[in-house]
Parts: C-alpha cells; sequence; structure tokens
C-alpha cells in the first residue's frame, strides 16, 4: 500500500518523489512514529493508551522548565524519562489492581495530564533558550535527521524485543488471552504493566526530540497524537482486540500516514479532506482486518 | 489398593465449597508410583476440583496434600511444574493466537527461562526430544486455526514435553478418534515404562478400563469406589450412576416416507453428494476422513437454512464457543431463538414453555436468572438441546451431541432424541461414539471422497 501511494502521488506530482522529500516525511513524522512504537506494545496485549499526548505535552513541559530553571539537560533528559515511565506505570497500576478499563484509565490519566501541564505552564510556552539541544536535533546526516535516526533505532529495538525474545512472546500471549498466558506461568501484572511503561517511556523520548526541535515546549503539544498512533499501529495490521499486531507494520503504518499527508499537502488539498481520508482509512484497515481474519 | 507401591501424592482430607455447593466432601486419595490411576465420574462430580487443588490452581478449604510424604501447598500451577507435576487440561490451556512452536517454547521457559527466544534452535530441540509415537502438528501453524484433534495433540505433546514425575491428564482423550486413542495409550504405556505417574480424568468408562492401573470413582464431591481395575466391574460402574434406571427406549422406527428435503453437498473432495431427509428419521453422517465430519455438518446446516419452509438447528461441537451465551442467564439462553415469535410474548407463555423443558430436561439448577456459567457441562449441554426443542424444528443437526457429558445427561438427551424422532422430528447426527450411533440411527450414509489422483 504504501509503495502504491508514493507511486500514485509520484505520478501527479513528481516533487513529491525528490529523495530530500522522502527523507523530510520520515523527519517529520518520527515524534509521533515513536509513540505509535509505544503504542503497538499496549495494543498487543489488548490495551488501548489514550494519554499518550497529553504525556508528551507533559514530560516536553516538564524538561522545558528544568532547562530554563538551569538544570543541565542531561538530568532534566533523565527527569523526564522518570516521569513518562511514572505515567506508564500509573496507568497500568490502575488497569492491573484497580481492574479500571484501560480505556477509561488512560482516558483519566489523558485529562490529568494535560491539566498537568497547564498548571506548571501557567498555559504559557516555554523556551529552553540557546541550548546545544536544538542544534543536536536538527543535525542531519545524509539526509537522515537526528529525529529519524532515533525513531529507526527504537523500531529496531523494539522489533528485536518483541520478536527475538521470550517477554515480546508474553505481550502477544497476554493479548490472545490472560487466562491462557496466566497458566503457562506468565506473569500477567507484571508484563502488562511493562507494556505501559514502555508506552510512557516513547512518550518521554518523543517530547525530548519534539521540544528539541522547536527550541521550546508548549501547552497544546501532542494534541491528537492518541488517534495518529491508534491509527498507525491499526492500519500497520494489529487487532485493536489485542494479540496482534507488529512493529515494522507500525513503522510502515506511521510512513503510510505520513505520506498521505505530505502528497496531498503538495497537491494543494485543504487539511479537512486529509482528516475524512485518514479517518476512512482506519475504518477501512479495520474492516479489511475483520474481513480476513 | 497395592500396597506394595510406593505413594507419590496423596490427598488427605480435603474439603472445597462454592459458595453454597459442596465441590469436594472430605476426599482422601493416594496415587501410586509409575501406576496410572483414573478418576471417573459424571460432569460435575468434582474430578477436575480435585486435580485444580493439587496443581495449586484452586485452593482447598480444607485438608492438605503430601508429594513424597512430604506436605505441599501450591499457590499457582507453575510450582507445581516446577515440583514435577504437569497437568493438561480439559480446555488445553493452549495460547491460540500463538504457534505450535510458541506454544512449546512458552511452556518449556516455565522450567528453564531463557530470554533471547531462539526459533532455530527451538524448532531443533523440539525435533529432537518430542514423542515420536503421536502425531505432531505442524510447528509454524497457528494454534487458532487447528483442528480441536490436533489442538489436543499438541496439549498432550506440551504436557510430555516437561518430563514430571507425575502427569495429569484431564478429558485428554475428548477429541482423539479411535486411532488417536490407540496411539495415546501408547504414550501412557511408555510413561510407565519410565515408572512415571499418570492420573487420567475421564468419564468414558471403556477408556477408564483400557488404560488404569487404579481406578477412583466420585460422585456429587465424594470418593465412593477406590480399587485396582481388575477388581471393578463394569456393569456396577455404570448402576452407581444410573440410580433411576434410565431404560433407553430403541422403539421401533417410525416409518414416514414423506421427504423434507434433498440436498447437494459439494466440500473439499467429495463432490455433488446428494443427501435425502425423510420426516422422523435419525440419519447418521460420516465420511472416511474423520477430520471432515465435523465440517460436514456446518456445512449442511449452511445448505438446508435455504429451504424456506424448515427450520434448521445445529448443536455444535465446541459448547462453550459456538452455542451457549456465557455472560446471559439461563432463561434467556433458552429463549434467545423463540423470544421474536408473537407466541413467547406472553410471559406466562415463557415460563410454562422453560418449565417444561426443565423437567423433561431433568435441568438442575437454583433460578432462570442464574448465569448458565455457573451450570455444568451437562446441564448447559441440556440448555442448548431444550433451546432447539422450544424453536420446534424440523431437523436438528447434531455434531458430538454428548461429547464431553456426563452418563445422566446423555442417556437424557437420548431418550429425548428418540422421542422427538417418533414424533417427526429428523436429525442428522455427526457423531464419534459408535455407541451413540448405534442406539439413535434410524439410516446410515457414509460419503467416500473421490481417490486422490496423482
Amino acid at each position: 500500500m504504501l509503495a502504491i501511494l508514493i507511486i500514485v502521488f509520484g505520478i501527479i506530482n513528481p516533487v513529491f518523489l525528490k529523495i530530500s522529500n522522502l527523507f523530510n516525511i520520515l523527519s517529520q513524522n518520527s515524534i509521533i512514529g515513536i509513540v505509535s512504537l509505544g503504542m503497538t506494545l499496549v495494543i498487543i496485549i489488548g490495551g488501548i493508551d489514550l494519554s499518550v499526548g497529553s504525556v508528551v505535552a507533559f514530560t516536553g513541559m516538564l524538561f522545558a522548565i528544568l532547562v530554563s530553571n538551569g538544570m543541565p539537560i542531561f538530568i532534566a533528559i533523565i527527569i523526564s524519562i522518570i516521569a513518562g515511565i511514572g505515567f506508564g506505570f500509573i496507568n497500568g497500576a490502575l488497569i492491573i489492581k484497580g481492574k479500571i478499563p484501560a480505556f477509561i484509565a488512560t482516558l483519566g490519566m489523558m485529562s490529568a495530564a494535560r491539566g498537568g501541564t497547564l498548571l506548571i505552564s501557567g498555559s504559557k510556552s516555554v523556551s529552553i533558550g540557546n541550548s546545544s539541544l536544538n542544534s543536536i536535533v536538527n543535525l542531519s546526516i545524509a539526509g537522515i535527521t537526528v529525529p529519524s535516526f532515533v525513531f529507526i533505532v527504537l523500531t529496531i529495538i523494539l522489533f528485536l524485543f518483541l520478536n527475538k525474545t521470550y517477554w515480546g512472546k508474553y505481550l502477544y500471549a497476554i493479548g490472545g488471552n490472560e487466562k491462557a498466558a496466566l497458566f503457562n506461568g506468565i506473569n500477567v501484572p507484571l508484563f502488562t504493566l511493562l507494556a505501559y511503561i514502555i508506552g510512557g517511556l516513547m512518550c518521554s523520548f518523543a517530547s525530548i526530540l519534539l521540544v528539541g526541535s522547536l527550541n521550546s515546549a508548549q501547552p497544546q503539544a501532542g494534541q491528537l497524537y492518541e488517534l495518529t498512533a491508534i491509527a498507525a499501529v491499526v492500519i500497520g495490521g494489529a487487532s485493536l482486540s489485542g494479540g496482534k499486531g507488529s512493529i515494522i507494520g507500525t513503522f510502515i503504518g506511521v510512513l503510510i500516514l505520513g505520506v498521505i499527508q505530505n502528497g496531498l499537502s503538495i497537491l494543494n488539498v485543504p487539511s479537512y479532506y486529509q482528516y475524512i481520508l485518514i479517518g476512512t482509512i482506519i475504518i477501512i484497515s479495520v474492516l479489511v482486518d475483520k474481513k480476513f481474519n | 489398593m497395592d500396597s506394595n507401591n510406593k505413594i507419590i501424592l496423596k490427598v488427605h482430607r480435603v474439603t472445597k465449597t462454592y459458595l453454597s455447593t459442596i465441590a469436594l466432601d472430605d476426599v482422601s486419595v493416594s496415587f501410586e508410583e509409575g501406576k496410572v490411576t483414573s478418576i471417573y465420574g459424571p460432569n460435575g462430580a468434582g474430578k477436575s476440583t480435585l486435580i485444580k487443588i493439587i496443581c495449586g490452581e484452586e485452593k482447598a478449604d480444607n485438608g492438605s496434600i503430601f508429594l513424597n510424604d512430604k506436605k505441599i501447598n501450591f499457590k499457582t500451577y507453575k510450582e507445581a511444574l516446577k515440583n514435577g507435576i504437569s497437568y493438561l487440561p480439559q480446555d488445553f490451556g493452549l495460547l491460540n493466537n500463538l504457534t505450535v512452536l510458541e506454544n512449546i517454547a512458552i511452556a518449556h521457559n516455565q522450567l528453564n527461562p531463557n530470554f533471547i527466544f531462539s526459533k532455530n534452535e527451538l524448532t531443533k530441540y523440539i525435533e529432537k526430544t518430542k514423542s515420536k509415537i503421536l502425531p505432531f502438528p505442524d510447528i509454524n501453524k497457528i494454534v487458532k486455526k487447528l483442528s480441536a484433534y490436533e489442538k489436543q495433540l499438541l496439549g498432550i505433546h506440551k504436557a510430555l514435553f516437561f518430563n514430571s514425575d507425575i502427569i495429569i491428564f484431564d478429558e485428554s482423550t475428548t477429541n482423539l478418534t479411535k486411532n488417536g486413542f490407540k496411539k495415546f495409550k501408547e504414550v501412557v504405556e511408555e510413561l510407565k515404562k519410565q515408572r512415571e505417574t499418570v492420573i487420567f480424568i475421564s468419564h468414558k468408562l471403556d477408556e477408564v478400563f483400557e488404560l488404569s492401573d487404579n481406578l477412583l470413582i466420585i460422585k456429587e464431591g465424594k470418593i465412593v469406589k477406590k480399587d485396582i481395575i481388575a477388581k471393578i466391574n463394569k456393569k456396577e460402574v455404570i448402576d452407581l450412576f444410573l440410580s433411576k434406571k434410565q431404560n433407553i427406549t430403541t422403539s421401533t422406527t417410525l416409518v414416514n416416507d414423506s421427504v423434507l428435503c434433498i440436498v447437494n453437498l459439494d466440500i473439499d473432495d467429495i463432490s455433488n453428494f446428494s443427501i435425502t431427509i425423510a420426516k422422523g428419521e435419525v440419519i447418521t453422517l460420516e465420511t472416511n476422513n474423520t477430520t471432515l465430519n465435523q465440517k460436514l455438518g456446518y456445512i449442511l446446516f449452511d445448505k438446508l437454512k435455504h429451504f424456506n419452509n424448515l427450520n434448521v438447528g445445529i448443536i455444535p461441537a465446541s459448547r462453550e464457543d459456538e452455542s451457549i451465551f456465557t455472560n446471559l442467564s439461563i432463561r434467556d439462553n433458552l429463549l434467545i431463538d423463540v423470544i421474536q415469535m408473537p407466541e413467547f410474548r406472553d410471559k406466562q407463555k415463557q415460563k410454562d414453555s422453560i418449565n417444561k423443558i426443565a423437567k423433561d430436561l431433568n435441568l438442575v439448577f437454583r433460578d432462570w436468572k442464574q448465569s448458565i456459567n455457573e451450570l455444568s457441562g451437562g446441564n448447559k449441554q441440556k440448555i442448548v438441546f431444550g433451546k432447539w426443542i422450544l424453536s420446534n424444528f424440523d431437523i436438528l443437526i447434531l455434531i458430538e451431541p454428548t461429547s464431553g457429558v456426563d452418563i445422566e445427561t446423555k442417556g437424557v438427551i437420548h431418550n429425548k432424541i428418540i422421542e422427538l424422532k417418533n414424533e417427526g422430528k429428523s436429525f442428522v447426527l455427526i457423531t464419534s461414539d459408535e455407541g451413540e450411533q448405534e442406539v439413535l440411527q434410524t439410516r446410515k450414509i457414509t460419503l467416500n471422497q473421490k481417490p486422490v489422483l496423482n
């Protein structure tokens, strides 16, 4: 599908096919891509994480505030990573210990984290000043930017994790049938928690890159990230009922969404058509999945 | 029991209650090392509960369990496994969305934890160590796509991989063919040679007698008999459960040649085979390919649905997945197909008809609003059957209608089928139980596959 889209857009407007444009697509979508990687694990265990956008905003804002108050970047990064993990942990704990449906727990967290972001920032954007982070994030070697590079590396790491380790297999097992997973000796609560924690961790990574590339943190950052991420994962072949999905699929799903957006922009199609089209694609990919499975 | 043998596992005065029902009532039994001990009894008698308590899947209210004279109290099945007890549950306990290989690997990983999952090494390991007696399903196939027979095989293989001292098979032969059972018997004999202890839970008396050294009979949570198999008489066991003396009436066949329909079947290698179904007959359908038999029932059902004047029902092989709504009550499960009919709108009529079904089928339950999930397998099957009786079917397709149910339920269902047949209802029966065929069938149709052309 990705290949077809690229060819179609390429025929309509050759500008699209320029290597620089293709690298551009990868780079522009790598931040939401990283969030989607985490979402993949959560969806594989049969969960969902609606809080990703707000968590990106919160961890990014926290990071920017710490840096603007003179904290060394390296330490600020670690603190914001811990915050991301913390959000994942709370989400997971609410779901396992509180037996709250993932949809509700993360919906609550979505609102809470957004409110937290507005609170700590006073609803204003926070600049990180002339930091070295901005120049690092905007670095580009042979067209591959730092966010693209991080996205690709995380894709490879999580691919290996899901396919070449028992822990990865456990996530699939839990998503398929929790009871059977328990019977087979899998520590279901622990690995459910792990999936949400990795989800939160990915949000931290994304937020640092986002703040770095903009040189500031916005209180409204990450809005609708949950939608785009879920869309990318589903287009990549995952099932929302759990037990199915792949990292490579998500990677391709992110690119498909990026290609559509970019292609339509080059063709000067107004953005509201893009939303309609993306919505249609999500529904069609779920329909196709239902039809053939 | 033979006192010369060492007792490996001992259950001492175990009691277990669920809400108000007593599942196990002060049960004490011992299992001899290197022997096959069968636990026999109808559904809901407490067989599985006893095993689950031994394996740490359930907790006993009272009593203790000793393994090699040491008191044990497993909290999880994993703990039991580490102490040399492996258990194959009735529902196989497989991970359906993963492959055969991944299932074996994850199970195996409980005893030898690894982090890296290496497909090549695992494939080699499984090829090397698997039991050569039973067929092994395609290692790369996803379990969801296996037939019930293949899942059963995989379950047995999985249990064998642990090399445990005690292996517990809970109704593990239900989905095996005759030949499959023969192979299973060889596996059990092989285990005995290696001095492994086998516990076999079953409601199939013939198989129990063929496999066991010792027999425990359990009824309503109590052990009613324990002895070496040679000292137990099959007839006496049957009498133990048929207290009500159900005579299965083999009445003269009502000859009624009014033809209901003629259907053409086209499946796999069988093409254009036509079947005529007349009123008041029980047709058993068979092919020479046992894996195809069940599929035949579903295909026939699809075909028959297109006859507008016929009301066709089906009792599928898998009760839990295909024929009951586990989240609904007994009443709703019974009425689900007829509730939109005008005559069932009346509350009193609803009550009367379900009361009649309950009486006819000797249904044991507490309350109509009770969840169907609280019932035993046999009672659930009665409800599935009762649902179709209410819908006043013309033809009912029965796929393994009494598999996994107790003798009492089996008798009730058989009697009712014969009664309905005599009233002019028709049945298509697909069953691997030869006794059942003999009792019920008025006509047998065997579909032969075309020889494969090379």
